[in-house]
C-alpha cells in the first residue's frame, strides 16, 4: 500500500529528511503499515470485538495520519497511529451505547455481541463443548468468566459480588478462558487442570 | 468457605514475557521442547488475556498501549496467543446468543450458587479445579453462599423467565434456605453442629430438625436455635427480624463471642410470630407476625406499613440495579406503606420524587442520593 501525503502541508520532517519530504513520509506511512498493521488489526478487534468496524478504523487511523502536517520519527508515527485508532475506537463505542440507549431507551447499555459476524462466532458443537467446559470449573471461577463475558460485568463489580480483590477476580476470568480454550483444542479437563494450574 | 482453589495468580509479568520470547540458543530436543513449551504457552494466554481485559474494559493508557504493541510483536507466539484468545472470546459470544443460551447462562450463574449441591457422579468426577466433592464429604463442612445482585435487564426485555431473584439453595443436610439478592450467608456444619451465619441481607429457611445436631443461625450477636421449623430472618439497617412460619426457635441475644457473661434466657418464638431486634436495643422483642407480609419477598414483593423510607430503601437497594442512598434524616425518616415489586425496583426508586417531598440527585458514581426537596419546589416532569 502506499500512501500519498495532501499537498497542502509544507513544514518539513523532523527526521532525517530525503529529499522530498512528501514521499519519505508516505514511505514511513507505508512501512509502519507493514511493520504493524496486524498488531493495529488485533488491538482493534479486541477493542471493538468487531471486524468489519476495526478494518474501518484503522482506515480511518491511517487517513488521519496521512493529513498529519508535521510527521514526526516511525517511532512518533506509531504511537500517534495507536493513540488515534484507541480513541476513533471509543468514539465508535460511544456511538454504539448512544444507539443501544436510543433503542432501549433504558439507563443501562452493553456491548453486546450484535455486532460480531456470524463466522466469527463459535458453532454448536464448540458451544456444547465450552459449556461442559464451564461446568467444570469451579464456581467461582464459571460465574467470574460468564458474568465478564455474557453479563458485561466489570471486573471491579464481580470482585465486589464475589468478595474477592479484583486482581483475584482478574484471575478467575483469565483462567476460566484459557481452561476453557484448552479444552476446545481438545486437551482432556485433567490435563487441561493441570495446565491452567502452573 | 473452601478457598482452596490450587490456582495461583501466575507472577509471571509483561517484561518476562518479552525476555521469555528470546529462543534459547543451545539446540534442544524436539520432544523436551515440546515440554518446555506448554508452561511458555500458558504464560503467553495469561498475559494475553490480562491485555485482552484491559484493552477491552478501555482502561488502557496511552504508555501501556505501546507496552502492549512491544509485548504484542515481541514474539509470535505472544501474536499467537492473543489472537487465539481473542478470537475465543468473541465466538463464546455466541453462547447467549439467543433465548435458549440465554437459559444456559442463567444455569451456569445457578450452578455456582449451589455449589455443595450433590453433584451427580459423573460431573463430580470432573469437577477437578476445586475439590467441592472432597469438602462435601469430610466431617466439616464449611462455605459461603452469595446471592447474586439482580442482573441487569435491558429495559426492552421481559421479565419473563430472567433471574430469579430469590436464589434457593439444598444446604448438605437438606435443609433449604432461599436467598434475597446480595445477601450472604456462611454455612459451617460440624458433626455436632450446624452453624449459619447470616453476614447480610435476608433469607428464608425451612429446617431440617435434627436434636443430635442442632441447627444454629447466627446474626450480629443473635443466636436462633431451631426446634424444627421455617423461619425467615431479615437483617438490613440495624434491625433484624426473624419470623417463624412453622414450628418454634429460641432466640438469644447478647455478645456470642464473650463467653457465658450474662447469658440471657432465650425466647420461645413459635409460628406466625416474630421477633424484631434493633442494634441498640437491649433484648429482642416479640410480636405477633405478618407471615405472609413478611415472606412476599420470595414472590416477588416488599411489603410495609408505616416503614421509614431509609428502611425500605435498605431493602429494594438489594434488588436495584442502582442503589439509592438516603442523603438526610428527614427524607429517610417519611413514613412509607405500599408494596415496591421487586423486579421493577429501580423504577420504583425513580418514582420518589413524584409520591414525596424528596429528589434524587445523582452523584457522579453508581449510586444516587435521596434528598429532601426545599419547599415549594414542584416535582421534576417525568
Amino acid at each position: 500500500m502506499i500512501f500519498r501525503r495532501p499537498r497542502s502541508s509544507h513544514s518539513p520532517p523532523r527526521e532525517a529528511a530525503p529529499a522530498d519530504a512528501d514521499q519519505g513520509h508516505a514511505r514511513a506511512l507505508s512501512s509502519l503499515f507493514e511493520e504493524h498493521n496486524r498488531t493495529l488489526q488485533s488491538f482493534l478487534m479486541a477493542r471493538l470485538g468487531n471486524e468489519q468496524e476495526a478494518r474501518e478504523v484503522a482506515q480511518e487511523a491511517y487517513v488521519r495520519l496521512l493529513q498529519l502536517h508535521q510527521p514526526g520519527t516511525v517511532s512518533f508515527l506509531r504511537a500517534y497511529l495507536f493513540k488515534t485508532a484507541a480513541n476513533l475506537a471509543v468514539d465508535r463505542i460511544r456511538q454504539r451505547a448512544n444507539r443501544e440507549r436510543l433503542d432501549r431507551s433504558g439507563p443501562e447499555y452493553e456491548l453486546v455481541d450484535r455486532a460480531s459476524p456470524d463466522r466469527r462466532l463459535m458453532a454448536a458443537e464448540e458451544l456444547a463443548i465450552l459449556e461442559q467446559a464451564l461446568r467444570e470449573l469451579p464456581p467461582q471461577y464459571r460465574r467470574a468468566f460468564v458474568l465478564h463475558r455474557f453479563e458485561d460485568w466489570s471486573t471491579a463489580q464481580i470482585a465486589k459480588e464475589l468478595c474477592v480483590q479484583e486482581r483475584m477476580a482478574r484471575n478467575y476470568i483469565s483462567r476460566s478462558a484459557i481452561y476453557c480454550k484448552l479444552r476446545l483444542d481438545g486437551v482432556p479437563p485433567s490435563e487441561a487442570t493441570a495446565r491452567v494450574r502452573t | 468457605m473452601t478457598k482452596s482453589s490450587g490456582i495461583t495468580l501466575d507472577g509471571g509479568s509483561r517484561s518476562e514475557g518479552r525476555s521469555a520470547g528470546m529462543e534459547p540458543s543451545t539446540a534442544q530436543k524436539s520432544n523436551a521442547r515440546d515440554i518446555k513449551d506448554v508452561p511458555q504457552a500458558i504464560r503467553a494466554m495469561d498475559e494475553a488475556m490480562a491485555w485482552l481485559m484491559r484493552i477491552r474494559d478501555g482502561s488502557l493508557a496511552e504508555r501501556d498501549l505501546t507496552e502492549w504493541t512491544v509485548w504484542y510483536e515481541s514474539d509470535d507466539r505472544n501474536k499467537r496467543a492473543f489472537d487465539e484468545m481473542q478470537k475465543f472470546w468473541i465466538g463464546a459470544g455466541a453462547l447467549a446468543a439467543n433465548a435458549s443460551g440465554r437459559k444456559r447462562i442463567q444455569s451456569l450463574l445457578e450452578e455456582g450458587s449451589n455449589g455443595l449441591q450433590a453433584p451427580p457422579a459423573q460431573r463430580r468426577a470432573k469437577r477437578v479445579l476445586l475439590p467441592l466433592a472432597v469438602a462435601a464429604s469430610a466431617a466439616i463442612v464449611a462455605f459461603t453462599i452469595h446471592a447474586l445482585a439482580p442482573r441487569l435487564l435491558g429495559a426492552g426485555s421481559s421479565s419473563v423467565g430472567y433471574p430469579p431473584l430469590v436464589r434457593e439453595t439444598l444446604l448438605p443436610d437438606g435443609s433449604k434456605v432461599d436467598l434475597a439478592p446480595r445477601s450472604v450467608i456462611q454455612v459451617r456444619y460440624t458433626p455436632t453442629e450446624r452453624r449459619v451465619n447470616l453476614r447480610t441481607g435476608e433469607a428464608y429457611f425451612s429446617v431440617i430438625h435434627d436434636p443430635a445436631r442442632p441447627f444454629v443461625l447466627s446474626v450480629n450477636d443473635l443466636l436462633v436455635r431451631d426446634v424444627g421449623t421455617a423461619f425467615n430472618i431479615h437483617d438490613s439497617n440495624g434491625r433484624t427480624v426473624v419470623t417463624v412460619v412453622k414450628g418454634a426457635i429460641d432466640v438469644v441475644s447478647g455478645s456470642t463471642s464473650s463467653g457465658g457473661t450474662a447469658k440471657a434466657t432465650p425466647i420461645r418464638v413459635t409460628a406466625g410470630e416474630q421477633v424484631g431486634w434493633d442494634r441498640d436495643a437491649r433484648r429482642p422483642v416479640l410480636a405477633k407476625a405478618d407471615v405472609a407480609r413478611a415472606l412476599a419477598w420470595r414472590e416477588g414483593r416488599l411489603e410495609y406499613v408505616a416503614q421509614p423510607l431509609s428502611s425500605v430503601i435498605a431493602d429494594v437497594n438489594r434488588y436495584a440495579h442502582r442503589p439509592v442512598v438516603v442523603g438526610d434524616e428527614s427524607a429517610g425518616g417519611i413514613l412509607f406503606t405500599g408494596t415496591v415489586f421487586t423486579r421493577t425496583a429501580d423504577e420504583w426508586m425513580q418514582s420518589l420524587p413524584n409520591e414525596f417531598p424528596v429528589e434524587l440527585i445523582s452523584n457522579g458514581g453508581a449510586s444516587l442520593v435521596l434528598a429532601s426537596r426545599p419547599a415549594g419546589q414542584t416535582p421534576p416532569a417525568p
